[in-house]
């Protein structure tokens, strides 16, 4: 076996030291200034400087280390309900103010509103991170660690024939500053380390990847196993280069814990976003306090889970995140608001207004969004099926923004019938609706857990993630070969 | 620190490091319009710069990036490219050139001067936009953009 190890490993004492604030308060202040004196009754500077690393294995070799500092300063400008943004890597104030003018060319108008003084706060940091990329970027460690997963991963079977695995790290530092006093910074470190195994017999080729991450620094060594990450890949790449065809039609589904949660944030989760609820896009726009779900179903969409993925101190607006009830007993309960959208629908900010960067005007999005667990027994679930299907891994798929129709790739599957599970099978699809499935989801489980996903939107693409316990589905389509 | 001062320092810092270097620095300015329904849905105005560090030492390449340009950033952009190259495959036919000259486009013919100002070209999008949508075959008019981006590239390699 070749192992390419560093030849002559530069050691930085540190790779970048942080300053803040990262725009001169005074600067801040004439920037929102020239807002105002433009006419926007709103005006919002968000400042992001961000250190990231990416770390790619294929097989047992480092394919690549890349690394990159993001940096720039991103203005919100709001008259009436119209949204103007722009942004630049540049922090002089005469190219600042030149945005402003140019953003503001077609909305001139006489001040209406006067900044208030800023009034400087920091939230408490509920995500403490260790080993962050600004302090040592621990190549030799991430790069040990892929390596020790894909080792594991051959040694389950000699028809792996290949892995890919990557170890990607972010610090991101962000600062606030808008017309109506705030001033606020906030830092987030992200880590995510994943391995994917492909499994070959002839003609035949099939995959399994596993994935761990959170909102921590590379001290996730600590919680993590190379070998349960390599085992778990090729497990499922094993599974699945076994598998039959999967039958197809409408049948019961039991959808898998973790991954399995991305139905519901995808075709339920992002319809109750402010974004789209505002315009009446959402299906749900007026269903407030309605009966929507099974009574089974209560959903929540929590920003502040200790070092989970999807979590944050404060938004991208500086508002503090909390943990929004989205549905409560099948009850509609709550939307996800931002800024904009309470404007629009009335409702209270939910801490919901999240960007991918600088380069994006924020929008109401989902944090960790997830079915609560219930009591149900995965035995009893598999129990209850005369002919139907075990979904026990979701992969991608693709939903109609609005009405939440989907059709969503399961990458690990099995056949159930007189309610035993029977043989593993493959390419099935799962299609309904997401007002559908809320009411066919008759028993969940107790096995709750979460995963690691970016999700993408019109404000970028943002961590989430996705969770919920094992879950039963009484009626859904799916689609297969057989 | 003017610009190019900023590219001899981080070469020089390349070069202190027994490496060899090259540098890209991408400036730009850029407006972008999206009229729908006889409306303005996005209008967004950019400008960026962004340092693109390229480094070979003992025929292993490196590359970095920064859209930060104070001294620690750009400190951080070597020592990042350095840190990259030193996990990378020997690639012996790869080399950085030393030159002593400078190359420039013609501005006028690439990049002429624009006389229309932002007002005149949101009339332009939405006039576009109108006159498409009052075609009779035409139903709906999903997405109209209008962008314009102005862009600066410059090289700097060592000079021997």
């Amino acid at each position: 076996m070749v192992v390419l190890m560093p030849y002559n490993l530069y050691q930085p004492n540190q790779l970048i030291k942080w300053k803040q604030p990262m725009l001169d308060v005074a600067r801040a202040e004439g920037v929102i200034d020239h807002g105002i004196a433009v006419g926007a009754n709103f005006a919002e500077l968000f400042i992001e400087k961000s250190l990231t690393s990416t770390i790619s294995t294929l097989s047992h070799q480092v394919q690549s280390v890349e690394s990159g500092i993001d940096f720039g300063i991103g203005i919100r400008l709001v008259f009436g309900g119209k949204v103007l943004y722009g942004y630049t890597n540049k922090t002089e104030a005469d190219e600042l103010k030149r945005i402003i003018n140019e953003l503001a060319a077609m909305d001139l108008r006489d001040p209406s509103i006067e900044r208030i003084a800023f009034n400087f706060s920091k939230p408490e940091e509920a995500h403490p991170a260790t080993l962050t990329l600004s302090s040592d970027a621990e190549v030799e460690s991430k790069v040990a660690y892929l390596l020790a997963a894909d080792a594991a991963a051959r040694a389950a079977s000699n028809v792996i024939s290949q892995t890919r695995g990557a170890c990607r790290q972010k610090e991101q530092h962000i600062e606030l500053f808008n017309s109506e006093g705030l001033h606020t910074q906030d830092a987030r470190n992200y880590i995510r380390a994943t391995l994917t195994a492909i499994a070959a017999d002839g003609q035949e080729q099939a995959s399994g990847m596993w994935s761990d991450g959170g909102l921590l620094g590379w001290e996730m060594r600590e919680q993590v196993d190379p070998k349960r990450t390599g085992d778990e890949a090729a497990r499922q790449a094993l599974v699945n280069l076994g598998a039959k065809a999967c039958p197809s039609g409408r049948m019961p589904v039991v959808i898998g814990n973790g991954f399995g949660g991305v139905i519901f944030h995808e075709a339920c989760g992002h319809l109750l976003e402010t974004t789209s609820v505002a315009k009446k896009a959402s299906v749900f726009h007026d269903k407030m306090g309605a009966l929507i779900a099974n009574e089974a179903v209560s959903a929540v969409d929590d920003g502040t889970m200790a070092n989970e993925w999807g979590s944050i101190n404060i938004d991208d607006e500086g508002m503090a995140t909390q943990r929004t009830q989205l549905i409560k007993d099948g009850k509609l309960t709550s939307f996800l608001v931002d800024r904009l959208g309470s404007e629009q629908t009335g409702f209270e900010r939910t801490g919901s207004g999240r960007r991918e960067s600088y380069k994006f005007a924020p929008a109401s999005r989902m944090r960790n969004t997830f079915i609560e667990p219930g009591d149900a027994d995965f035995d009893e679930m598999i129990g209850s099926i005369d002919r139907g299907l075990y979904a026990a891994q979701m992969g991608g798929g693709s939903v109609q923004p609005g009405t939440g129709e989907f059709n969503f790739a399961v990458t690990e599957g099995y056949y159930v019938e007189d309610g035993k599970i029977q043989y593993p099978v493959k390419a099935a699809t799962l299609i309904s609706t997401g007002p559908a499935v809320l009411k066919e989801i008759s028993m969940v489980g107790r096995d709750f857990s979460l995963a690691c996903g970016m999700c993408g939107s019109v404000s970028g693409a943002v961590p989430t993630s996705v969770g919920q316990a094992t879950l039963k589905v009484d009626d859904i389509l799916v689609g297969g070969q057989g | 620190m003017a610009l190019e001062d900023q590219a001899s320092q981080i070469l020089e810092q390349v070069r202190a490091q027994g490496a060899q270097g090259d540098l890209i620095v991408d400036q730009g300015e850029a407006l972008s319009l999206k009229a729908k329904e006889g409306a303005l849905e996005e209008h967004k105005v950019t400008s960026s710069q962004v340092f693109g560090l390229r480094v070979i030492k003992d025929q292993r390449v490196g590359i970095a990036y920064s859209e930060a340009s104070d001294a620690a950033s750009l400190q951080a952009l070597v020592d990042q490219a350095l840190l990259n190259a030193s996990y990378a495959a020997a690639e012996p036919f790869e080399t950085i050139v030393p030159n002593g000259f400078s190359l420039e486009t013609d501005d006028r013919l690439l990049s002429p001067e624009d006389p229309a100002s932002v007002a005149d070209k949101i009339a332009l999008a939405l006039q576009i936009e109108a006159s498409l949508a009052s075609k009779p075959e035409v139903k709906n008019v999903p997405i109209t953009v209008c962008k314009i981006c102005v862009l600066n590239v410059g090289c700097s390699q060592p000079r021997v």
